[in-house]
C-alpha cells in the first residue's frame, strides 16, 4: 500500500463545491460520493485521469445548480420540467432581473453604436495595456519560480563573484545549506556537422540540480566524481538542445558528442534535462566545473563564479545571513595578503527570485502604475460620455421614477449597463493584449528576466475581468446616481425645455475634465522627463570614435589553434588581410568590446600604497590589445608611449593605464615608471603610458580604473577584432567578414556589428522603458482630447438655445467663441494646475531612471503645460465655431 | 388536470439503476451501474440533479447512513424506489410495450 500523504481530490474544486451548493446532508453526499469515486478512479487508473473526472464532474454539478435550477425555478416549483415553458421567468428573482437588465442594456447599447463603439474601445485600451502589462508583472515578479520550493533557492552574498576555493571554503564551513553549487557561462563549438556552431553552455559544480531541485528526463546529472581531474568529459543537454541537433535521439546518453572548449575538443553525453526545466545560466548544454586543486588557475582569487544554495531545512534566510557573515569574517585572517577586514554585516542573502527580478522590479510597479493612470483616464472618458447619454435619457429615467420605479432599481439597472460595457471593452482589450503580447515581450527592455515565462493566464484574465468589473462600477456610479437624483418633477420640466440646465452635471462633467487632464500631465510630464534623459544618453561622448568602427569575433577551434603561438599567427594574418581591404584605415583586437556587459577585473595593489579602508579588495578592469589598438579606436595617448614590439614575453610586463585609474592611485604624481602588483604582491605591470578614459559599459556609468595590457605578454583571449573606416562601416561589414573568413574558412565569425550597433544595444533597456512611457503619454494625450472635446460639444449642444438667445439679443460670433472657448479651457488649465503639483511629487520614483535630468526639470514641466493647454484649446475650437455658428431664427423656432 | 406525465428516458434509468442496485443504492453505487449499462459517462451534474426531482415528484426517497473512510467524513444517502415511484415505471414499461408491439420484424430487418 501507498504510505506517501493522502490522495485527495483537487482541493480547489471541492472548495468550489462547497460554495456552490447550499449546506446540509445533500452537499455532504454529493461531496463524499465525489470523494469516494475519485479514489475508486485512482485506484483503477491514472491519478491525473482521476483528477480530471473529479475537476470536470465537479464544474458540471456547480453549472446545474447556478444556472439550470434557478434559472428553471426549481426551488419554488417542485414540479420541475412540468413548468409552463412561456411567460414570466418564475426563478430566482435576483437572477432574472439581472438578464432582464442584461438584455435591455445590449438593446439599448445596439440602438446607439457610436456611443457603444467609442465608449467599449476606450475601455478596450486602458484594460487592454493595463492587462498586458499586469501580465508582464505577474509572470516576471510574482509568480513563483518554476522549481520545487523554490523560495528556499537562495544567493548567498549574490553580488560577489566567487573563486573555487573560496567556494570550498564555503561549502565545508557553513551548515545552513543543503545543497550548493558554482556556476558561470561559456561558450563551447560543436564541431560536429559542416558548419561549426558556436553555442552557450553553463559550467556548473554538481550539485547545481540539486539547489534547484530538477531531476533529469533521461539519464543523470553531474557527480561530484565527474569534476575530478582526470575524469571522463560530460555534458547535459537541454530538452531543445537535444530536440534541434539530435531530433530527440533516445539513445543519445552514453554517445560521445564533438564539443570544442574549457579545454577538451569531446564529451560524452549524461543526461537531458526536462522540457519545463528553465535555467537561468542561459546556454544549451551543461559541463561541470573542474576542481583539480592543482589547476593553476585555482587562486583564491581566481573569480569569475557566482554561487547559488539550497536552504536546509528550518534555516531561515536571516539565520543563514548569520552564519554567511561568520565565515566571511573568516577570509581576512586567513587570506591576509588578499582581504582586509570586513565592516559589512550582515553578508546578504537574497532569494533567487529577488536576486533575478531585483533589478527591474521598481521599474515594473512604475510601468503598471503609469499604465493604470490610462485606465483612470479611459475611466472618466467613458464616465464623460455616459454622463452626456444619460443626460439625453433623463426624461426615460424621470419618467420610469415617475411611475413608481424603485430608485435602487434603477441605479442597479444603470450600473448594469455600465459594467456590461466595462466587460465588453474588457474583453476587447484581453483579445487586443493576446494578440499583441508577442510584439510587447520583444520591446521589453533585455534586461527583465523571465521574459520566456511571460503569458495571459488565469490570474491575468482574472485580473482583467476584476479591472473591468471595476472601471463599470466606477465610471457608472456617479452618471448613475446623478441621473436619478433630480426629483421627477424638476427633471421633466427642466429637460423638455431646453434651456441651459442641469449646472451640477456641467460641474461633474468639469471634474472629470479636470482629473483626465491632470492625470495626463503626470505621464506626459514622466515620458517628457525619461525621453530629454534619452536624448542626454545619446550625446554623451563615448571617447573614441564609435562611427567608424566595425567589430567582429571569430572563435578559431583549440583542435587546431591550441596554443599562443598559433592563435598570435592566426590572429596576426587576420589583421594584415584586414588592413588591405579598401577603405580600412587600421585593425587591431581587443579580448572585450567597449559597450557591452562583458569584463575582466583583477584584484591588485599598487606598490607603497594600501588598499583603501573598508573595501574587501580592489578591482582593476584590465583589457589584452594589440599595439594599435589606441590609434585604431582613436582613444587619444596622454602621456608616454603606446605598446611596441620590444614588449615580449620576455621584457618586463607594462601597461597602459586609464585616466581615471591615474587619478584614483597618482593624483599629482607622474604615473609613469608606476608599479601596480597582482594580488599575491608580485609585478602585475609597469605603467608606460596614460589613455583618455573612454565609456565602458554603460553610457550613464562613469568610467572605472582600467588598464590595458599588451596581447605580446597578456596574451589572446579569444579577443574581437576590431577595423577602423573613413567609409560607411555599414557597406565595409561584408567584406571584413569575407577577409576573415579567407584566412580560415572553419572558423566560425560570431558578432559582426558595427560600433554604433553596439552602443545602440547598450541603450536597449532605457530605449525600451522610454518608448513604452511614451506610448502611454501619447494614449493618455489622446483619450484627454477626446475627453474635453467630447464635454464640450455635448454642453454647447445642450446651450445652442441659450445661445441662440444670445446672438439674436446681439452677441458677435466673437463674443460666443470667447464664452465657449473659456469654458472648455478653464477646467484644462485647472488640470494642469493640479497635474503639475502631482508630477512634483510622482516623477520622484523616476530619478533612478534618470541621467543628468532632474525630476523637476522646468523646461519639461513648462513645454508639457504648453502641450496640454494647446490641447485643451484645439479641442475646445471646433465646438465653439459650431457655437457661433447657430443660427437665432431656427433655434428660437423649434419647438 | 393535465394527464400524469411518463418517464423520462434518463429518469426511467435512474430509478431501475436504484432497483438493480437492491440494499446498496448509494450514489458511486448507482453511477458506476447506469455507467456500465448504459455504456456512457453520466454527468454527476445531471445525476444529482435528477435524483433531487424525482425526490420532488414523489417517486423516490433517501435515509442517511453513517461515512465511510473513503468519503473524507461526509455523510452518505442511501436512496429507495417509492410505490409511486414503482407505479410510474410499470406506467412507462407498460406504455413502451405497447409501442413495441409489433415492431420486431422492422427492427430485425435493419
Amino acid at each position: 500500500m501507498n504510505h506517501g500523504p493522502p490522495i485527495k481530490p483537487p482541493p480547489a474544486y471541492t472548495t468550489l463545491l462547497k460554495w456552490a451548493l447550499p449546506s446540509g446532508i445533500r452537499r455532504e453526499s454529493i461531496l463524499g460520493d465525489l470523494c469516494e469515486e475519485f479514489l475508486n478512479g485512482v485506484e483503477t487508473g491514472s491519478r491525473s485521469e482521476a483528477r480530471r473526472w473529479y475537476k470536470r464532474q465537479a464544474l458540471r454539478i456547480v453549472i446545474q445548480h447556478l444556472f439550470h435550477r434557478r434559472l428553471n425555478g426549481w426551488q419554488q416549483n417542485p414540479i420541475g420540467r412540468h413548468q409552463p415553458r412561456h411567460g414570466p421567468i418564475r426563478g430566482d428573482p435576483f437572477l432574472s432581473t439581472i438578464l432582464a437588465d442584461l438584455r435591455f442594456a445590449v438593446r439599448s447599447f445596439i440602438r446607439t453604436p457610436g456611443f457603444t463603439t467609442v465608449a467599449v474601445l476606450t475601455i478596450a485600451l486602458g484594460v487592454g495595456a493595463n492587462s498586458a502589462i499586469f501580465s508582464v508583472v505577474h509572470s516576471v515578479l510574482l509568480r513563483p519560480l518554476p522549481y520545487a520550493e523554490s523560495n528556499r533557492i537562495v544567493r548567498p552574498w549574490a553580488e560577489k563573484i566567487f573563486s573555487r576555493p573560496m567556494f570550498l571554503e564555503f561549502r565545508d564551513q557553513t551548515s545552513s545549506f543543503s545543497h550548493s553549487a558554482l556556476f558561470r557561462g561559456a561558450s563551447l563549438t560543436v564541431t560536429e556537422g559542416d558548419e561549426p556552431e558556436v553555442i552557450g553552455s553553463g559550467t556548473v559544480t554538481a550539485e547545481y540540480f540539486g539547489a534547484l531541485g530538477v531531476s533529469p528526463l533521461m539519464g543523470r546529472t553531474f557527480l561530484p566524481e565527474d569534476q575530478e581531474p582526470g575524469a571522463e568529459p560530460v555534458v547535459l543537454l537541454t530538452h531543445g538542445f537535444w530536440k534541434r541537433r539530435y531530433g530527440a535521439d533516445p539513445e543519445i546518453i552514453g554517445q560521445t558528442i564533438g564539443l570544442d572548449g574549457q579545454g577538451v575538443r569531446s564529451r560524452t553525453v549524461i543526461g537531458v534535462m526536462p522540457k519545463t526545466f528553465r535555467q537561468y545560466t542561459g546556454g544549451q548544454v551543461w559541463i561541470p566545473i573542474s576542481m583539480d586543486p592543482d589547476d593553476p588557475n585555482t587562486n583564491f582569487l581566481q573569480y569569475g563564479y557566482r554561487l547559488i544554495a539550497r536552504l536546509a531545512p528550518g534555516v531561515t534566510i536571516e539565520q543563514s545571513q548569520a552564519d554567511m557573515s561568520r565565515l566571511v569574517a573568516t577570509f581576512p585572517e586567513n587570506h591576509p595578503t588578499q582581504f582586509r577586514p570586513i565592516r559589512r554585516s550582515p553578508i546578504p542573502v537574497l532569494s533567487l527570485h529577488q536576486s533575478i527580478v531585483g533589478d527591474v522590479k521598481a521599474t515594473l510597479w512604475l510601468l503598471l502604475g503609469a499604465v493604470g493612470l490610462v485606465l483612470l483616464i479611459a475611466c472618466s472618458n467613458v464616465a464623460n460620455l455616459l454622463l452626456a447619454r444619460s443626460g439625453a435619457r433623463e426624461k426615460e429615467v424621470a419618467i420610469r421614477l415617475a411611475l413608481g420605479a424603485d430608485r435602487k432599481r434603477v441605479i442597479r439597472q444603470l450600473l448594469t449597463e455600465s459594467t456590461l460595457l466595462g466587460f465588453a471593452g474588457g474583453a476587447t482589450g484581453v483579445v487586443a493584449a493576446v494578440a499583441t503580447m508577442a510584439m510587447l515581450v520583444r520591446r521589453l527592455p533585455s534586461q527583465v528576466p523571465r521574459t520566456s515565462d511571460i503569458s495571459i493566464d488565469a490570474f491575468v484574465l482574472a485580473f482583467a475581468a476584476g479591472v473591468s468589473l471595476l472601471a463599470g462600477l466606477v465610471f457608472g456610479l456617479a452618471p448613475a446616481i446623478r441621473a436619478t437624483r433630480a426629483s421627477p418633477g424638476m427633471s421633466l420640466t427642466d429637460a423638455s425645455r431646453g434651456t441651459s440646465f442641469g449646472r451640477s452635471r456641467h460641474q461633474l462633467n468639469n471634474v472629470l475634465v479636470v482629473a483626465e487632464v491632470s492625470l495626463a500631465m503626470v505621464l506626459v510630464i514622466g515620458a517628457g522627463l525619461m525621453l530629454k534623459s534619452f536624448t542626454q544618453l545619446k550625446h554623451v561622448d563615448v571617447g573614441f570614435h564609435a562611427e567608424r568602427l566595425v567589430s567582429l569575433r571569430p572563435l578559431p577551434p583549440r583542435t587546431r589553434y591550441a596554443d599562443q603561438e598559433q592563435w598570435g599567427q592566426y590572429y596576426e594574418t587576420v589583421l594584415e588581410r584586414l588592413r588591405a581591404v579598401p577603405g580600412v584605415d587600421g585593425a587591431t583586437t581587443a579580448n572585450l568590446l567597449p559597450m557591452t556587459n562583458n569584463n575582466s577585473g583583477v584584484p591588485y595593489l599598487v606598490e607603497g600604497q594600501d588598499i583603501p579602508d573598508g573595501s574587501v579588495s580592489q578591482v582593476v578592469n584590465f583589457r589584452t590589445v594589440t599595439a594599435d589598438y589606441f590609434e585604431t579606436m582613436g582613444i587619444p595617448m596622454l602621456q608616454g608611449r603606446s605598446f611596441t614590439d620590444a614588449d615580449r614575453q620576455d621584457a618586463p610586463t607594462v601597461g597602459i593605464a586609464n585616466e581615471t585609474l591615474v587619478k584614483l592611485h597618482w593624483p599629482d604624481e607622474d604615473p609613469i615608471g608606476k608599479r601596480i602588483l597582482d594580488s599575491s604582491g608580485d609585478l602585475f605591470a609597469t605603467v608606460i603610458g596614460v589613455v583618455q578614459s573612454i565609456q565602458q559599459h554603460q553610457l550613464d556609468l562613469a568610467p572605472k580604473p582600467q588598464i590595458y595590457l599588451p596581447v605580446t605578454q597578456a596574451g589572446y583571449r579569444s579577443p574581437f577584432v576590431i577595423v577602423n573606416t573613413s567609409r560607411d562601416p555599414n557597406a565595409i561589414l561584408a567584406n571584413v567578414r569575407e577577409a576573415v573568413r579567407s584566412v580560415d574558412a572553419t572558423v566560425p565569425i560570431i558578432q559582426v556589428r558595427t560600433m554604433n550597433e553596439v552602443i545602440d544595444e547598450s541603450l536597449g533597456s532605457t530605449r525600451a522603458y522610454t518608448s513604452l512611457f511614451s506610448a502611454f503619454a501619447v494614449l493618455s494625450l489622446l483619450l484627454g482630447a477626446v475627453g474635453v472635446y467630447g464635454v464640450l460639444s455635448y454642453t454647447t449642444s445642450q446651450r445652442t438655445r441659450e445661445i441662440g438667445v444670445r446672438i439674436a439679443l446681439g452677441a458677435s460670433p466673437k463674443d460666443v467663441i470667447r464664452g465657449t472657448l473659456r469654458k472648455g479651457v478653464a477646467p484644462v488649465l485647472t488640470g494642469i494646475g493640479i497635474g503639475t503639483a502631482m508630477a512634483l511629487g510622482l516623477t520622484r520614483l523616476l530619478t533612478s531612471l534618470l541621467f543628468e535630468v532632474t525630476t523637476s526639470d522646468p523646461i519639461i514641466f513648462g513645454g508639457v503645460a504648453i502641450v496640454l493647454a494647446a490641447m485643451g484649446f484645439a479641442a475646445s475650437y471646433i465646438p465653439a465655431l459650431r457655437a457661433a455658428r447657430v443660427d437665432p431664427m431656427v433655434v428660437l423656432n423649434d419647438g | 388536470m393535465r394527464p400524469k406525465a411518463f418517464l423520462g428516458e434518463f429518469e426511467h434509468m435512474l430509478l431501475l439503476s436504484i432497483l438493480q442496485c437492491r440494499e446498496d443504492a448509494f450514489g458511486p453505487k448507482i453511477s458506476r451501474l447506469l455507467e456500465e449499462r448504459a455504456g456512457r459517462e453520466v454527468s454527476r451534474g445531471a445525476l444529482y440533479a435528477t435524483l433531487d426531482r424525482l425526490e420532488q415528484k414523489g417517486l423516490l426517497e433517501w435515509g442517511i447512513e453513517a461515512a465511510t473512510s473513503r468519503r473524507q467524513g461526509n455523510r452518505q444517502r442511501r436512496f429507495t424506489v417509492t410505490p409511486s415511484g414503482l407505479r410510474a415505471l410499470t406506467l412507462s414499461r407498460t406504455a413502451l410495450m405497447n409501442l413495441w408491439q409489433g415492431l420486431e420484424e422492422t427492427l430485425s430487418a435493419q
